[in-house]
């Protein structure tokens, strides 16, 4: 059984100012698979963000269909953690709030998680003491916290310098393959989609919706240096003329 | 082969008598204290030599010695305990009032835009009129007693604390309200968890503001009509030409200020622990 159906989803934006409706998403349909990695890339204001929001229910949809077959958890383009909580309060937070706090394998958990994200050692520090990349890394192990089977990532490395966010997707890889969660990543850079995902799917702008979906048949596990590989520029160069001409 | 230019001017040697006396490091540390600690002594001894010395007639500037004098006559005959008494009471019941009603209500205005746009005339209406204005109305409504004198100090704090509460939840992150969305939250919890704890700098800001409003709200209450208090005390002591009581007076209300902002400035701390530290 699919993780996550979509199937003919709708999504309408009401606009005050103008009056007018904005269709975000039309006809919208994917499937995904247990255990995949799928990312969606495409030009900015294409609604991938939409969907995403949709699919974690923090957005109505106007027609359609969104089944989520398991707990899921979202992990914010901007960290989102609460500055007055150290780094394990904020990974225990969405625990906290599904009523698990006191639960005995908890502390255990977050402390694993800790290791996970290499953050052994900054437990009692606060957010603003971390850099951007270490607070993501807290962003990650929040959403890892409550278990979730599927694991929805909004352009978490987006505000990252080039480097740090080639470490990042590095980590991540290895993290997913570690736990390997059904996970579905939103970015508009093309080599992060490809040196990730199991698959890409390329969204077109206006209203938003499935352009292509295209397998990624790299091997795995994954080093930084497959990006370099002519098989990893042909899937790029396919990709990126793929978002050109939507 | 070409030649590179003295450097000689960029070039830093380390001393080894850089390093401060143990008179000059006790300097470094104390400077506030001992530079500000000397300026009130020196003020007080020119005070106390205008005063006797008969440079100033003591009726105007009394002089610290006859304070005291009049503080252990106040302190003996009971008046002053009974006045300071009263004061307290008032200030406190009014304040206490000011917070627990400004403070839910202003989450409640924050949080519901409706709300604040129904309350926010007669928010503004009361925030721009000096409170004490309204003091013969409480006068009339309450009497001369302390209930009137309780509306004022409550009328006073209460606007501050409940604008800085409305500013507080207005300004919460969205970013985390909806990551405790997508957690599942209930609204409940993220009052608890994102409203309360957010909202916490603001609300200690605006308890820190009201402080004054309701201080100026006893005094003036009292000297404007009373039969006991901090102000009824400086009212007759300056009715009568007794400076030195009224030094007493006004000595009290201001330690009263200083120590309430004091404590508030600690809590504030306290609370901004996890704030980013400016260095």
């Amino acid at each position: 059984m699919a993780k996550l159906e979509i199937r003919s989803v709708d999504v309408e934006y009401y606009v005050p100012r103008s009056g007018q409706r904005l269709v975000a998403l039309r006809d919208v349909s994917l499937e995904v698979a247990e255990g995949e990695f799928l990312s969606i890339v495409g030009p900015s204001g294409c609604g991938k963000t939409t969907l995403l929001n949709a699919v974690d229910g923090l957005l109505p949809i106007k027609r359609g269909r969104i089944a989520v077959n398991g707990r899921k958890a979202m992990v914010f383009q901007s960290p989102s953690l609460l500055p007055w909580r150290t780094v394990a309060d904020n990974i225990v937070y969405g625990l906290e709030l599904q009523g698990k706090r006191d639960a005995p394998e908890t502390t255990a958990k977050v402390q694993e998680l800790i290791a996970l994200v290499g953050l052994v050692g900054f437990e009692r520090s606060y957010p603003s003491e971390l850099s951007g990349g270490m607070q993501q890394r807290v962003n990650l192990a929040r959403a890892l916290a409550v278990d979730p089977e599927l694991l929805l990532l909004d352009e978490p490395f987006a505000a990252l310098d080039a480097q740090t966010r080639e470490l990042m997707q590095a980590e991540l890889l290895q993290i997913w393959q570690r736990t390997r969660k059904t996970a579905i990543f939103i970015t508009h850079q093309i080599d992060e989609a490809i040196y990730l995902s199991d698959r890409v799917v390329v969204f077109g702008a206006r209203p938003g919706t499935v352009r292509a979906s295209i397998p990624i048949a790299l091997p795995r596990p994954r080093e930084l240096r497959i990006k370099r590989q002519p098989q990893f520029l042909e899937y790029a160069d396919q990709i990126s003329a793929l978002i050109e001409r939507s | 082969m070409a030649t590179i230019g003295s450097l000689d001017e960029n070039v830093y040697i380390a001393s080894e008598d850089n390093e401060p006396g143990p008179l000059r490091r006790f300097y470094d540390s104390y400077y506030r204290l001992i530079l500000g600690g000397s300026a009130v002594v020196a003020f007080l001894v020119w005070w106390e030599w205008a005063g006797t010395s008969g440079a100033v007639n003591p009726l105007f500037i009394s002089s610290p010695s006859r304070i005291v004098h009049a503080y252990a006559g106040l302190i003996a005959s009971g008046e002053l305990g009974k006045d300071v008494w009263i004061s307290s009471l008032e200030f406190l019941y009014g304040f206490a009032l000011a917070i627990v009603v400004g403070i839910p209500f202003g989450i409640l205005m924050g949080w519901y835009r409706p709300l604040e746009a129904i309350f926010d005339p007669f928010v503004n209406f009361f925030y721009s009129t000096p409170r004490v204005a309204l003091l013969p109305l409480m006068i009339i409504w309450l009497g001369i007693g302390m209930n009137s004198k309780i509306a004022i100090v409550f009328l006073g704090a209460v606007f501050a604390i409940l604008i800085n509460t409305i500013v507080g939840v207005q300004n919460l992150d969205a970013s985390l309200l909806r990551a405790a969305r997508s957690f599942g939250a209930t609204d409940l919890q993220i009052f608890r968890t994102i409203a309360l704890p957010g909202t916490v700098p603001f609300l200690i800001t605006g308890v820190r503001l009201g402080l004054g409003h309701a201080l100026i709200g006893v005094v003036v209450g009292e000297l404007y009509a009373a039969t006991a208090g901090v102000g009824y005390l400086i009212a007759v002591a300056g009715n009568t030409f007794q400076t030195d009581k009224v030094f007493v007076g006004v000595t009290i209300v201001a330690a009263a200020g200083m120590f309430f902002t004091e404590v508030f400035k600690r809590i504030e701390r306290h609370f901004q622990t996890w704030k980013p530290k400016i260095n």
